[in-house]
């Protein structure tokens, strides 16, 4: 699949930056690839029989950066991605919406049990950025040029009740 | 772990994310160890500076008035929860309207109060040097001091007479 949608992409004249970020990943050896990690937390979400999503979670990774919940504990997203068969930039259609937001709820709630309130904090891609800001109401920490120049995000309590519907 | 989602609250939330992409995390990390921590992008330290500088003063305000974050929140008409952020939070970019009821309650020119919240660009050199210098004189205790007070006036008196160039 990844095969045909980089040809497509190609023959479309879509520029390289706009392809989908993590389109050369290998999603088939994903989940068995993450039992190597023990300490992560791992959530999948299957439907119609295949898997949709997937999402590694790492209580230990770091801790909070934004200046009201500075060095507290949090619950990184250390990955999160839809499967590409559930994707229209690749697959052509998007059978199931959703994926995103019913995993960060989960990861409020590890964050939640564990008694770091909620707190949340990923890198996200370049495109996913929009998502994380505007639909997760997450805080943009800018461009952290430590890892891969990527969007670092965070979720403060306060944000977690919101997207939780609590407020 | 026991995740309780409506279906109502799904079935709300699900259409949000159509067609966006979602992707978080470097696979090449996962599972290491010890990101270093840093601080925001150097090009938004300015803007949090303002952040700071402006919860500081909604701070000092508030309690210059003897007024709760409920009380102050009932007169200016605006979220609590916002209010508790912009005290708190630096990266938090404040409501433009939660701006504008501030500026009213405390009878201040909303558009300075605007530029000093960090929303839009520009303003005086003379206001910028005076937000600084009146976050960096105050300090988080109950009752005002005789120096915030004092602070607080002065730099009052700037943004009363500060006007555009």
């Amino acid at each position: 699949m990844v095969e045909s949608t980089i040809s497509r992409l190609q023959k479309a004249g879509i520029p390289r930056d706009k392809w989908p970020q993590d389109l050369h990943w290998d999603w088939d050896k994903k989940a068995g690839w993450s039992r190597r990690f023990l300490s992560l937390q791992r959530f999948a979400i299957t439907c119609g029989g295949a898997l949709q999503g997937l999402m590694l979670v790492n209580l230990t990774k770091l801790s909070a950066r934004i200046a009201s919940q500075w060095g507290k504990d949090l619950a990184y997203i250390d990955y999160l991605s839809t499967a590409p068969w559930n994707r229209p930039e690749i697959a052509g259609v998007q059978q199931f919406h959703g994926v995103g937001k019913i995993m960060v709820r989960a990861a409020i709630q590890v964050s939640l049990d564990e008694g770091f309130r909620g707190r949340l904090g990923l890198h996200a891609l370049g495109q996913a950025a929009s998502f994380y800001r505007n639909v997760c109401g997450m805080t943009d920490l800018g461009t952290d040029n430590d890892y891969y120049n990527l969007t670092y995000f965070e979720m403060t309590e306060s944000q977690a009740k919101a997207f939780c519907g609590e407020t | 772990m026991q995740l309780n989602i409506t279906k109502d609250w799904f079935l709300n939330q699900a259409h949000l994310e159509e067609g966006l992409e979602i992707g978080a995390g470097a696979l090449q990390h996962i599972g290491r160890p010890a990101l270093r921590v840093v601080p925001a992008a150097e090009s938004s330290i300015s803007t949090i500076s303002q952040h700071l500088t402006f919860g500081r003063f909604v701070e000092v305000m508030r309690r210059k008035q003897g007024w709760t974050v409920s009380d102050l929140a009932i007169v200016a008409e605006v979220s609590p929860e916002e209010l508790l952020v912009i005290e708190g939070d630096p990266y938090h970019e404040p409501e433009l309207s939660t701006v504008f009821g501030l500026a009213k309650t405390f009878n201040l020119p909303a558009k300075n109060l605007v530029k000093m919240a960090g929303l839009t660009q520009g303003g005086s050199s003379r206001l910028r040097e005076e937000s600084v210098r009146f976050a960096a004189c105050s300090e988080s205790k109950e009752p005002l001091t005789e120096e915030e007070n004092t602070a607080l006036q002065a730099f009052l008196k700037v943004i009363v007479e500060e006007s555009d160039p």
